[in-house]
This record gives C-alpha cells, sequence and structure tokens, in this order.
C-alpha cells in the first residue's frame, strides 16, 4: 500500500468558489457544497416577498437541484400525465416503490438568473417510467451539470442527453434500464439519483443498480464512451467527485456497497477500495485538508472515512483499527444517509435525516458538536455553506442558517412554504431553493 | 484423469449454484411453473439468498400464493428470518397486507407465540382465529396478545381471545414520580438506527421512535415498561439506559440526552 500526502493547495484548486457565479453541478464546485465568497441573505420570508429576487413555477416533480452558470439556471424536471402524483415527506422506513405508472415528460429548463424568466425547454424524452421509483423520490432525481458550453442532464433508465447552453441538442445516449432499487427485493424500485459530473472534456455517470453496474466517461462533445469500468456492485445513489490527486493525477471517488473506491478520472482504472460500507449508499464523497469523506448511514455499519488522497491499493482497515498509513481517522456508527457531508473551515459536519448535525474536526475526527437543528423535522437535502454559514433545508420547507463553526449556533430559521428535497444551489450571493413546486431566488436586497 | 474429474465437480457445483439461483429468482418472480422446474432439476428447497432469504420467503414477501401454497406442499420452513434485518417472513407479508399469503403461513406456525404476537398487531380475526384453531400458543402469548387487541381497541380480536382462555391484564405499578423522571430523554442505539425519545407525563412512560408516533406504555415495574399493542418491552438499567425488547430480539439503548 503506497500513499501519498498531498499539500491541501492541490485540493483547493479544484473546489474554487461559487463566488464566480458558477454552480455548475450537484453541490457546486467538485460537489462541495461551498460558496465561500458569496454573501447569501440570512433571513427572507417568501410570503412578503422579503428578501426573495422572484419565484418561479416548476412543472412537474424532480429532487434535483438547479445548476448555474453565468447568467443562467438549468434544471430538470419529469411531468407526469397525473396531475396528482407527489412527494411522500417525513421520515419513514417504507420500502415500496411508488405507485405510479403514469406517462411522463422528461425536461430540461434554463431560467434567466436576474429574472427567473423562462429561456428555454426541451423534452429529452417522454413515456411510461421505465423503472418505478421511491414515494419520496423523482423520475427526474440526478442533477444535471454544465461547463458553461454544454448542459449535460442523466435520466436514468430514460437516457443521458447533452444540449448546447442554448438548447440545441447535440446528443443522446441510451446506458441501459438504470434499476436502483431495494438490494432486499428487486422488484422495490427506487430509480435512479446519481448525478454526472464533467471531467475536462468528458461527464462521467456512476451507474449502481441490480446487475452489471458500471461508471463510464463519455466525450462531452459527441456522446462517444471513452472509458467503462464494471462494478461489482449493488444499487446505489450517490454522486462520484473528482479530487486532484496530485502528479496532474485526478481521481473519481465513488461510493458503494461493496467498497468505496477510487478510479484515474482519465481512464477508470481502479486505484483503491475501502471496506466495509453500509448496504445502502446516498451520498457524495468531499474533499478538504488532503482527505477525501466518504458517509453512509444504513446498516451494518454507518461508516464516516477521512481517506488520505493519493492512497492506492486495498485500504480496508485491520479488525479493531480505526486509522492506517492511508485512514486518517474514521469511525464505524457515526455514518449519514441520505444529506451528503460538508467539509467547511476546520470541520466536518453531517447531517443524519432526523436534522441531527454533528461537527467534527476534520483533521482529527474528535466530535466537536451534536446539536438538533431547530426542532428538528425530517432531512433529505444537503447542507451547503458560505459567509461562515451553514444552509440546511429540511422537507418541512425551513431553511435553517447555522453559524459555522466549533460552537453550534442557530441563526435564522426561513420557510418557503413548500417541502424542500432538492440540495439549494448558490450563484454568486444569489441563493437558489427549490421547492415542491417552485425555484426561489432569494438574496439580501437591502444590500443592493 | 484427476484433472478432468476435478473439472466435472466443479461443473457439478457451478449447475447446481445455477439451478438454486433460478428458483430464488422463480419464486421472487411468481413463476410457479418455473419454480417447478428449479425443484424437478434438483434446486435446494431452503437455498438462500445471500440475506437468508429462502424461496418461500421471497415468494411470500412478494404476495405469490400460488408459488407459497406449493413450496409449503414441498415442505418448506416458515420460520425463516433474514439475516439483514432478523425479520421473519409473516412480517413482511403482513406489512404488505398479502392477507391469502399469511392465512397459509399461520396455519403451519413454527413458534405459535410468536406468530399470535404478529397477527395480532395486524388486526386481521381471521388470522387470529386461524393460528388459535391450528396450533396452540402459551397462556402468556395469550395474555400479551389479549392486553395489545384491548389496547388497540381491536374488539373482534380481542373477543377471540377472551373466548379462547385470554386472562385480563393486570392493573399498572405506580412508581415514585422521581425516578419515573430521571428516565426522560433521548436514547440512541448502536444495533439498530434508531433513536428512541422517552418522556413522562401524568405519572405515565411514553417513548417515541425516529419517524413515528409517540406511544403510551404500561408500567409494570420501577424498571420495566411495556407497549402490548406492539409486543415490545423497555428494561431500564438505572436513568441512562434500557434494553428494548421485541420479536425475541433485544437492543440496548444509551441515553444522548436528559429531557
Amino acid at each position: 500500500m503506497k500513499y501519498h500526502l498531498l499539500a491541501p493547495a492541490l485540493t483547493l484548486a479544484f473546489t474554487c468558489a461559487a463566488a464566480d457565479g458558477n454552480w455548475p453541478q450537484f453541490r457546486g464546485p467538485s460537489g462541495s457544497g461551498l460558496g465561500d465568497g458569496a454573501h447569501p441573505a440570512v433571513q427572507w420570508d417568501t410570503a412578503k416577498g422579503t428578501n426573495v429576487v422572484w419565484t418561479a413555477e416548476i412543472p412537474g416533480l424532480s429532487v434535483s437541484s438547479p445548476v448555474i452558470w453565468g447568467d443562467r439556471i438549468y434544471l430538470t424536471t419529469a411531468i407526469s400525465s397525473d396531475a396528482k402524483q407527489t412527494f411522500r415527506t417525513g421520515l419513514y422506513g417504507d420500502t415500496d416503490s411508488a405507485p405510479d405508472r403514469s406517462p411522463h415528460q422528461w425536461k430540461v429548463l434554463a431560467l434567466d438568473k436576474k429574472t427567473g424568466k423562462l429561456l428555454w425547454e426541451q423534452t429529452a424524452y417522454q413515456g411510461t417510467p421505465k423503472t418505478k421509483r421511491h414515494p419520496k423520490s423523482s423520475q427526474a432525481s440526478p442533477t444535471p451539470v454544465t461547463d458553461g458550453k454544454v448542459v449535460v442532464a442523466y435520466f436514468g433508465s430514460e437516457g443521458l442527453v447533452t444540449y448546447s447552453t442554448d438548447g440545441k441538442l447535440l446528443w443522446k445516449k441510451d446506458l441501459g434500464l438504470q434499476n436502483a432499487g431495494w438490494f432486499f427485493d428487486p422488484d422495490s424500485e427506487w430509480g435512479a439519483a446519481s448525478s454526472p459530473v464533467i471531467h475536462k472534456n468528458t461527464v462521467i455517470v456512476q451507474c449502481d443498480r441490480q446487475k452489471d453496474s458500471f461508471v463510464a466517461a463519455f466525450d462531452l462533445k459527441d456522446g462517444k464512451e471513452v472509458w467503462r469500468t464494471a462494478r461489482a456492485e449493488i444499487p446505489g445513489w450517490g454522486t462520484p467527485t473528482v479530487v486532484a490527486a496530485g502528479e496532474g493525477r485526478s481521481e473519481l471517488v465513488t461510493n458503494g456497497t461493496k467498497a468505496i473506491r477510487g478510479y484515474d478520472a482519465d481512464t477508470g482504472k481502479e486505484r483503491w477500495t475501502l471496506s466495509p460500507n453500509s448496504e445502502i449508499t446516498c451520498t457524495t464523497p468531499v474533499s478538504g485538508h488532503g482527505l477525501i469523506f466518504v458517509t453512509a448511514g444504513y446498516p451494518p455499519v454507518r461508516p464516516v472515512y477521512a481517506i488520505k488522497i493519493g492512497s492506492t491499493g486495498d485500504l480496508t482497515l485491520k479488525d479493531g483499527k480505526d486509522s492506517s498509513d492511508a485512514i486518517a481517522w474514521s469511525n464505524k456508527n457515526g455514518g449519514s444517509y441520505l444529506p451528503s457531508p460538508l467539509v467547511y473551515g476546520d470541520h466536518l459536519y453531517l447531517l443524519n435525516n432526523n436534522g441531527v448535525l454533528t461537527a467534527y474536526d476534520a483533521k482529527t475526527g474528535s466530535r466537536v458538536y451534536q446539536q438538533r437543528v431547530g426542532p428538528g423535522g425530517s432531512f433529505v437535502a444537503s447542507p451547503i455553506a458560505a459567509a461562515g454559514k451553514l444552509y440546511i433545508a429540511s422537507e418541512e420547507g425551513d431553511v435553517f442558517v447555522v453559524k459555522a463553526g466549533p460552537q453550534y449556533e442557530l441563526i435564522a430559521k426561513n420557510s418557503v412554504g413548500e417541502p424542500v428535497l432538492a440540495t439549494p444551489a448558490l450563484a454568486g450571493d444569489l441563493l437558489i431553493v427549490r421547492g415542491a413546486k417552485h425555484l426561489f431566488a432569494i438574496a439580501d436586497t437591502e444590500k443592493k | 484423469m484427476r484433472l478432468i474429474a476435478l473439472f466435472a465437480f466443479a461443473s457439478m457445483l457451478a449447475t447446481a449454484a445455477d439451478t438454486n439461483a433460478d428458483l430464488l429468482s422463480a419464486a421472487r418472480a411468481g413463476d410457479l411453473a418455473a419454480v417447478k422446474t428449479a425443484i424437478e432439476s434438483g434446486a435446494v428447497l431452503e437455498t438462500k439468498t445471500p440475506y437468508g432469504q429462502t424461496p418461500l420467503y421471497l415468494a411470500a414477501m412478494n404476495g405469490h400464493e400460488d408459488v407459497v401454497r406449493f413450496l409449503l406442499d414441498k415442505g418448506a420452513r416458515t420460520d425463516v428470518s433474514d439475516t439483514f434485518y432478523k425479520a421473519p417472513m409473516l412480517g413482511f407479508v403482513l406489512q404488505r397486507k398479502h392477507w391469502g399469503v399469511a392465512k397459509m403461513l399461520v396455519a403451519k406456525p413454527a413458534n405459535p407465540d410468536q406468530t399470535l404476537g404478529e397477527v395480532t398487531g395486524s388486526g386481521r380475526a381471521d388470522l387470529v382465529e386461524t393460528v388459535l384453531t391450528t396450533s396452540k400458543p402459551s397462556q402468556s402469548a395469550l395474555d400479551k396478545a389479549y392486553e395489545s387487541a384491548l389496547e388497540g381497541k381491536k374488539a373482534d380480536v380481542a373477543g377471540l381471545l377472551k373466548k379462547a382462555g385470554a386472562n385480563d391484564p393486570a392493573p399498572p405499578v405506580t412508581v415514585d414520580a422521581a425516578v419515573l423522571s430521571s428516565y426522560a430523554g433521548t436514547y440512541k442505539s448502536e444495533q439498530i438506527p434508531l433513536e428512541i425519545k422517552v418522556s413522562i407525563r401524568e405519572g405515565k412512560l411514553y417513548g417515541q421512535a425516529t419517524g413515528q408516533g409517540e406511544f403510551p406504555t404500561k408500567t409494570l415495574s420501577a424498571t420495566r415498561f411495556a407497549f402490548a399493542q406492539a409486543q415490545l418491552e423497555l428494561e431500564f438499567e438505572g436513568a441512562d439506559a434500557f434494553t428494548l425488547k421485541q420479536g425475541g430480539q433485544s437492543f440496548k439503548f444509551k441515553k444522548v440526552v436528559s429531557k
């Protein structure tokens, strides 16, 4: 087993902030959730319109996040022909699929960032969904990705599609049936949710399903497959993360049940594996302090791993050990289930589905605090951070603003008046919150 | 020659594994013809998935009555719990409301006490009647089920259990208020991903698990509290820990937040 200690600067290069107004993928730059340099509003009132720049009604059902580049916001939705279809929110553990077999339209939308006005929309696919969805999920759960030239949307079984930023179809690809569902009963289909990421001139998708899982890269220009690596995996929902791994290399880090894995992002060659992990994995790896943090929150283990970037080989810890040359620290039972982790400043933040927020010293793994956010509730959106604050959205439609740092302090609670399951996005000082029916653009209007 | 023999043996093993996989797949899909073919080809009746599910388990949890009937006739075991959730097959059957399958399974209960508890929770008088006519649950199981039915206001079920000889529930015990209030707080288990909030109101202990409704308990002693409807019991070991007992399993909980 080899490992390299990297200067933190190498990873910082990948987490350039959203201050330039771009939030290109799920959770923004490098999936970090960080908008440093941005100063989003702390308080707003959607009912009175205080600090609400605009509100746009979004048709259909989707838990995907908006992405932002320049003056445009891109997002996806799936519109059912049955208008009654909705999410079932709250804390529950049902495993059955949603009873929704109505014909759908899968769409990509582009909105003007300043006004919320619809600039274009394209229907990527229409028909009866090829797989079912979880009652809390949608037929359009993966977040699109953009590099400012193209927008790529992944709709699971309904394919991968790329448009120019003006809405012209560039290419489409059918990646086969993406029947991601319950490991225990493959007939319980929950739908795909892993979001695509852009690396250099390729878009990478992680397709963990009941059979023949894989991760693959496609040329952004024409959709031609650049590489594909088979994964001995069962269904998973986490978005992969690309990190700089030194010596000019980039590493693709994937969450997964059988193993957490690192691949060469240019070739798809596997570089390292780490187990054990939860039987269901949903979160996105994040990096900081020369470490990559991976977590999962389902039995039989709910681990948190802080992996030294650049490690290779089988990184699995020896029995009874919680660190090694390759693992800075770990614990077996602190992992979060749906919300992805956040590294901000010196701390790693993990949010449980029930709203319990745990802060760790990112370098050592020492627990700094554990606190229920507000009165609790149900949380699936991942936390994001900017200007020394964490923004945490609940399914009940509340966005909690918590001071970042070693002591928990709730600064504000703002309601958007409808369920929030999508992770919010940041564009400069503009906070974009996707509710079940609307997109809310929020900013401190007094400041201007 | 030895190499050929080894190769032949390896091929036989691979074929057996394929046949077993075919049986599991057919049972899950409810394909009776394929189930019969797999059994005739030598598939093992009690073969298991990596999670310990047998063909009967899979057919039952997916509500395939004809396959369940066939496998029961072949002698498939009903007392199977999976290795991941440790859930008996009847648990998923009742949760998914496959009442026809449930009736077949409870007609051959491997553990009458446990089966009676499970079907009482479903509130289905026909299932309770089947258990009572095809097996003989213990007096203790009858009493617990009766109390559960009374608490859940399931009059039909309670009537059947009373007729079968269930005793009236004992009155609750009164516990010192200071002792009772010392139990209040939030508890977490290392064994299962669940938090339970314990609160005290008007001399009664209430529990509330993550994402579920609050449940009242009956005080059995200064340290034991029961919720008959869910057939669960909390046994406190001091003011900072308790053991949750349910369905023959025990889970340790430690207090993480007081009050």
